[in-house]
């Protein structure tokens, strides 16, 4: 992992959507640059560098993929720190769940989510998905300044 | 006819018993002012009797006093004279020259010079030189030649044996003549040495002393002084008297004679006393001892002067009471004869209002006289004479019956009353009677007045109707008493004290035999609690303002259970307009009353019921959408896996496998399509049960063109007539009725598929309450006998290898119809096509 190149946090539970994403990312060169957080607290310990991550390096990935439905503190918690934070409030958040749920979107937008995605049961359509949003948010967009 | 008429007279004095009164009254006032008059004067004279009594009291103390006190200052200056000429030596010595003749002329001048002086400033009736021994040695004035007393000649012995001043005090000389002299000796050598002579001074009693017992400061006609001595058993008058000639000294009275104030002075009375004087006469005297002297003052006047002013004040006051007692006496007699006049005019009026009453009242009067038979036993009646109302009120002219007898003008042998009214003249006490009299076919009330002797007066009053009325007044009173006590709803009369009178059908209602009930009040048999609330509803009824009162109310029973009762209640009023009692009747309600509450707590158990059956509906939706959301989830995440999975094993592995593996594979691919595809819907599914319905005014022409347009799109290279007919707008849920049409039609589409041409018709028929919408197909159809099959979710009529579908789309359509508070329903015949209806109600307002 170089500084130069932008990084994607994963925050995901399930280790086979962990497999299936990074193989979907491979194909761009992608998967190597992504970090995996297991829950909501793991993620949000990343972002801040604290607990685990306590020596990381000071740095914002390009892109956070989320999952809704994690154990201990959900994605739409993590979102809502995330916009409360100031530190933090400008990072890309695309969230990334099986549920199709209106409520659910609703508010993921309240709390200002840069993208949902519902995960497509087929695979084929999940790699195309999962790829473009890797090759979109890592590669096309540009990042907001570190400093505030 | 003068003896009724004085009874008469006496019986109207009796009516007037105020003048009686009056009278009574006015001669006892007259005694009483009388006496008080008489009460006044005497207490008014003996007032002034007692201030002139001790005025003139005050007067003779005032006198005694004075007089002694001068008496007693004369007395002084005689004795300062004498103790004069015993202190002068040169006297003295003059005087033994004299009296031892060895004085030349001009001592001799001298000596009489001295003493010429002395008898002539001093008023003395002589001035003497004597020896001691009594000889005469000089004498002034030269004149005089009486004889020296034997007193005198005892009083200068003693003088010259003490050489001390020596007074005789008044004594009666030999010769008559009354005296008072002293005899001072002189002493040449001093006291104590020999006496040389004594002077005599021969006081004058009739110029200087007793005058002064004349000098009376107040005016008086009787007032005497006299001058008083005790000597031994006897008192000495010593002075001169004015009723008594040549007294002095020689007029005496026993000490014993204490009835004479001047016994009492000597015996050392002080003050005022009373007593007889000398003369015998009544006197006021005050005595008083004059100092220095065995003297007494008795200054005294008489008793009448003193009282004479207090006898003639009390004649005054006397006839001053008499003249009070007799104007009195004129006024008594003025009002009284007044009064009297008063009485007799009033007599006459009453006379004349008699009269006039006789002959105007109203009622009958006659006046009779009892007839006895010889043996006093009454007979009969005679009527002396009746008034013009007698005959109104009894049918009987006045010339039939005037002067006639009873039993002649009712024709019977024992007239009317013949008892009654003897009773009354035999005890002389009024009666009242009251009958019918069979002759004159009336009913008569009768007031029997005595009026003395045999006769007696009858009132008269036909009383016939009000006797009538009476009787159909009980009459109606016990038809009354009857439907009352055997109406078969309860009644009761209950008056504004609040007692009850009920009937027996409220008895048995309210348990209580009927004399339980007896002086019950109503506040007694109904619930305290609901006491202020009749109370409320009655209150219009006493103030007027309404006739009737209908309400329901709780009786009270005897064994304290509740009666409910449709109470309807009136108030009857006297004609005064006061109230009477409420008339009240009752209906017992309670089966109903009972019914409605068992009614009434079970609407509030069904509501409960519902509340509970709500929350648990609730809590179930609640469930439901946690389940969906899981199915959402978590089971398509483990699908989307083995996709995944499988389709990274036929990417690697692809090439080595054989058909059949490659084929497997496939299998688990679209079988995992598949489930995704009954996923969604049933979450679908599951969303139309818990979406909350927005009602909107929706134009299904514009939302069937909406949802047949990508249908179109799909059966572009299939034969298809579509048949739209105009559909009436109706309202609801806009998204939801959208589903419906979408899914019906898609049904047409897909079981028409062969058919050639296909035909596909929409349309609507009204209904009275309700649209109902159709969908007719010419495709496949179905078996009716399945028919109750078509709306159950997964339910299907088709295999999918013919039909694909997962059997939620028509379960979905009833759920929202039927939260529309629709119905839908299917007819259809295998091969013969299919039709699917669906109904809305019509609402009232559609929204616009």
């Amino acid at each position: 992992v170089t500084d130069e190149y932008p990084e994607i946090l994963l925050a995901e539970d399930n280790p086979n959507d962990v497999e299936l994403t990074l193989e979907a990312l491979a194909g761009h060169n992608l998967a190597n640059r992504v970090t995996v957080a297991g829950d909501g607290v793991e993620a949000m310990d990343y972002l801040r560098c604290e607990g685990a991550f306590a020596g990381r390096p000071q740095r914002l990935p390009a892109v956070m993929l989320l999952d809704i439905k994690m154990p201990r503190k959900d994605g739409l918690e993590v979102l809502r720190e995330i916009r409360d934070d100031p530190r933090l409030r400008r990072l890309p958040v695309v969230i990334l769940t099986s549920s199709r749920e209106e409520q659910d979107i609703i508010t993921s937008y309240d709390l200002g989510v840069n993208a949902y995605v519902v995960k497509p049961v087929d695979f084929e359509e999940f790699m195309d998905a999962v790829e473009r949003l890797g090759v979109f948010w890592a590669l096309l967009n540009e990042s907001p300044p570190e400093k505030d | 006819m003068g003896e009724p008429r004085a009874t008469r007279k006496t019986d109207d004095r009796r009516d007037v018993p105020a003048s009686r009164h009056f009278q009574r009254g006015l001669v006892a006032g007259f005694i009483l002012l009388a006496a008080l008059i008489v009460v006044v004067a005497f207490w008014g004279w003996s007032q002034q009797a007692g201030s002139i009594r001790s005025q003139a009291e005050a007067n003779l103390m005032a006198v005694s006093e004075l007089q002694a006190d001068e008496i007693a200052a004369w007395l002084g200056e005689r004795e300062s004279d004498a103790e004069s000429i015993r202190g002068d030596p040169l006297l003295a010595g003059a005087a033994r020259q004299v009296a031892e003749e060895t004085a030349g002329d001009g001592t001799v001048t001298h000596v009489r010079s001295r003493l010429a002086s002395l008898q002539r400033n001093y008023g003395y009736l002589d001035v003497v030189l004597a020896s001691p021994d009594g000889e005469i040695l000089l004498r002034e004035p030269a004149g005089m030649t009486h004889q020296l007393s034997a007193t005198t000649q005892a009083t200068i012995a003693e003088a010259a044996r003490t050489g001390e001043v020596r007074s005789t005090g008044l004594y009666l000389a030999e010769d008559g003549d009354v005296r008072l002299e002293w005899a001072a000796p002189l002493l040449p050598e001093g006291p104590g040495g020999a006496v040389a002579g004594v002077v005599l001074l021969h006081a004058d009693p009739d110029e200087y002393l007793y005058p002064l017992l004349d000098e009376w400061p107040v005016p008086t006609r009787s007032g005497e002084s006299l001058l008083v001595e005790r000597r031994g058993d006897e008192v000495v008058f010593i002075s001169p008297l004015r009723h008594r000639a040549e007294a002095a000294l020689r007029y005496t009275i026993p000490l014993a004679r204490t009835d004479l104030p001047a016994a009492q002075a000597v015996q050392g009375a002080h003050g005022a006393v009373t007593g007889i004087d000398y003369r015998g006469v009544d006197v006021l005297a005050a005595a008083q001892s004059v100092p220095g002297s065995p003297w007494y003052v008795v200054a005294k006047v008489d008793a009448d002067e003193i009282l004479g002013p207090i006898s003639s004040r009390g004649w005054t006051a006397a006839a001053f009471a008499l003249v009070a007692v007799a104007l009195a006496g004129t006024g008594t007699l003025l009002l009284w004869r007044r009064r009297e006049s008063q009485v007799a005019t009033a007599l006459i009026a009453r006379e004349r209002e008699f009269a006039s009453l006789f002959e105007g009242m109203m009622e009958g009067v006659a006046t009779h006289e009892l007839v006895r038979d010889a043996g006093g036993t009454p007979v009969d009646y005679l009527i002396l004479d009746v008034n013009p109302a007698f005959a109104e009120q009894t049918g009987l002219a006045a010339d039939e019956v005037r002067g006639r007898r009873g039993s002649e003008v009712f024709a019977s042998e024992l007239p009317p009353f013949l008892d009654e009214y003897a009773r009354s003249v035999d005890t002389g006490s009024d009666q009242r009677l009251e009958g019918y009299v069979e002759p004159l076919g009336r009913h008569l009330q009768v007031s029997v007045t005595p009026q003395g002797g045999e006769r007696f007066a009858a009132i008269v009053q036909d009383v016939t109707p009000a006797k009538l009325h009476e009787q159909e007044l009980a009459a109606s009173e016990a038809l009354f008493r009857y439907v009352f006590e055997n109406a078969l709803v309860g009644m009761s009369m209950t008056e504004p004290t609040g007692e009850v009178h009920v009937n027996q059908a409220l008895c048995l209602m309210l348990g209580y035999a009927p004399e339980d009930l007896r002086d019950k009040r109503w506040q007694e048999i109904t619930p305290p609690e609901d006491i202020p609330e009749i109370e409320a509803r009655l209150a219009p009824l006493l103030a007027g303002t309404a006739d009737a009162a209908r309400f329901q109310k709780r009786y009270l029973r005897k064994d304290g259970g509740i009666v409910w009762a449709d109470v309807s209640t009136r108030l009857r009023r006297d004609d005064a307009g006061e109230p009477l009692y409420f008339i009240t009747a009752v209906l017992d309600i309670s089966h109903r009353v009972k019914a409605e509450m068992r009614i009434s707590r079970l609407n509030e158990e069904l509501e409960q019921r519902v509340a509970d059956r709500t929350a648990e509906l609730d809590a179930a939706n609640k469930e439901l959408e946690a389940f969906a959301y899981s199915v959402s989830h978590d089971l398509r995440a483990p699908l989307r896996h083995v996709s995944g999975f499988s389709a990274l094993l036929s990417a690697r592995a692809g090439d080595q496998l054989d058909d059949k593996s490659r084929h497997y594979v496939e299998r688990i691919s679209d079988s995992v399509n598949e489930m995704g595809t009954l996923i969604d819907d049933l979450l679908a599914f599951s969303r139309t049960g818990r979406k909350e319905l927005s009602i909107e005014r929706v134009d299904m022409d514009a939302l069937v063109a909406e949802a047949l347009a990508p249908l179109r799109e799909d059966t572009r290279d299939r034969s298809v007539d579509w048949v739209v007919t105009p559909l009436p707008p109706t309202a609801g849920d806009r998204s939801l009725l959208r589903q419906v049409w979408a899914n019906l039609l898609d049904n047409a589409v897909k079981y028409t598929r062969g058919r050639d041409p296909a035909r596909v018709e929409i349309g609507a028929l009204e209904e009275d309450h309700s649209n109902v919408f159709y969908v007719r197909d010419n495709g496949v159809g179905f078996d009716m006998e399945y028919a109750h099959k078509l709306f159950g979710v997964f339910q299907r009529l088709h295999s999918a290898a013919e039909f694909e579908g997962t059997g939620i789309g028509l379960a979905n359509v009833q759920r929202i119809i039927a939260r529309h508070g629709g119905r839908v329903w299917a007819e259809g015949a295998t091969g013969e096509g299919a039709a699917f209806y669906f109904s809305l109600p019509r609402r009232r307002e559609t929204p616009t």
